[in-house]
């Protein structure tokens, strides 16, 4: 009985990873086209659905919406495909580097967001549903990606 | 590579959005159907052109906004290039982080009513950046206008209350953002003052042929 418990652990932990993994696929999805959406309107300058009143055109106008020239909702259309393509990756294989890869975009993407949050706030002094929402949506990437990566290496 | 049943999962995810993505799209990119033109100019709203014009353009504005600012000269362009086969309009939209936009508005109608919206509106559009509450008196004063009038009329509730509709009114319409403008009843898509004078030269050429 005792010898089958480790073996019933690393079950459940693959079972938690697999969830955990397949929520992450799905989060990523979600921020893609969110990020697509933001993009098109960034580069045909049309008018963004916002909940926030004007923050969204505050955003897009504002010349700190554009780091080295580039619309911001292209990093995050970049960053989200990317931990979608490695999510989808890991369903093929084990190997760790994939999950490797997804943790060192959900740093650079928990990074990215806090900074142009902090930039909406002070400086922009607008805040964007649409980033706004995916902030949250790649803190909570971030965590899941940290909960995989511990379970990973339990197992 | 392998696709196990987990891969097949997530490909079917992916398919899945890729429909919905596609078919909101299709959706989305519908003519839009034109607003009818006496519910976007009403007997209050100012207008400058032939009310009679086949083609008809409404502008919301905020006379705070650098934007708007920037497309005013185009708008003044096309009034007096176009004064018979054109219709211009102007609808307030006075947008919260101005916070002098509102004020402005109430004394453009107060100005309209002894008859000088529009060179009310040219003169708080050239003066914008200097905008203040006494400079929006002076420059109703160089209107010649009447200032007992036109302070009384500043007070007036029924012109807040003007501005206030058109400013629901347009939210109504799911604006957010000034300017906006409707070419015959349908929201353009503008990015410059040339392209707006582009799309508003096209249709003339359409609707006076």
């Amino acid at each position: 009985m005792n010898k089958e418990l480790p073996a019933r652990n690393a079950s459940h932990s693959n079972a938690d990873g697999r969830t955990i993994n397949r929520i992450i696929f799905v989060l990523s999805i979600l921020g893609v086209i969110m990020a697509a959406y933001v993009l098109q309107s960034f580069l045909r300058n049309t008018g963004i659905v916002c909940l926030t009143g004007t923050g969204c055109e505050l955003v897009r106008k504002s010349p700190v919406s554009y780091p080295f020239g580039i619309p911001v909702p292209a990093f995050g259309l970049v960053g989200y495909t990317g931990l979608a393509i490695l999510s989808f990756l890991r369903t093929t294989n084990n190997n760790k580097n994939y999950l490797k890869g997804m943790l060192g975009i959900a740093i650079f993407g928990i990074c990215f967001v806090s900074w142009f949050t902090i930039m909406e706030l002070f400086v922009i002094k607008g805040v964007c549903t649409w980033c706004a929402v995916s902030a949250v949506n790649m803190y909570v990437i971030f965590g899941l990606v940290i909960k995989s990566w511990s379970l990973s290496s339990r197992t | 590579m392998k696709l196990t049943s987990e891969s097949k999962f997530f490909i079917g995810i992916i398919a899945a959005t890729a429909f919905i993505v596609i078919a909101a799209v299709i959706l989305l990119s519908q003519p839009q159907k034109p607003i009818a033109k006496n519910e976007l100019i009403t007997q209050m709203t100012n207008t400058i052109g032939n009310k009679d014009a086949r083609v008809w353009l409404v502008e919301f504005s905020d006379f705070q906004c650098p934007a708007c600012h920037a497309f005013a000269n185009t708008i003044d362009e096309l009034a007096l290039a176009h004064k018979d086969d054109l219709l211009i309009a102007y609808r307030h939209f006075p947008l919260p982080q101005h916070p002098l936009a509102q004020k402005t508005a109430i004394a453009a109608e107060a100005a309209g009513a002894q008859g000088k919206f529009w060179d009310m509106e040219k003169l708080l559009f050239d003066n914008q950046e200097s905008i203040s509450d006494q400079t929006i008196a002076s420059l109703a004063a160089s209107l010649s206008l009447n200032m007992t009038q036109f302070t009384k009329d500043n007070a007036d509730p029924a012109l807040k209350t003007l501005v206030i509709n058109d400013k629901q009114y347009g939210e109504q319409l799911g604006l957010t953002a000034t300017p906006t403008f409707f070419l015959n009843g349908v929201k353009l898509e503008v990015a410059s003052p040339d392209e707006l004078k582009k799309k508003v030269e096209n249709a003339l050429s359409i609707n006076t042929n």
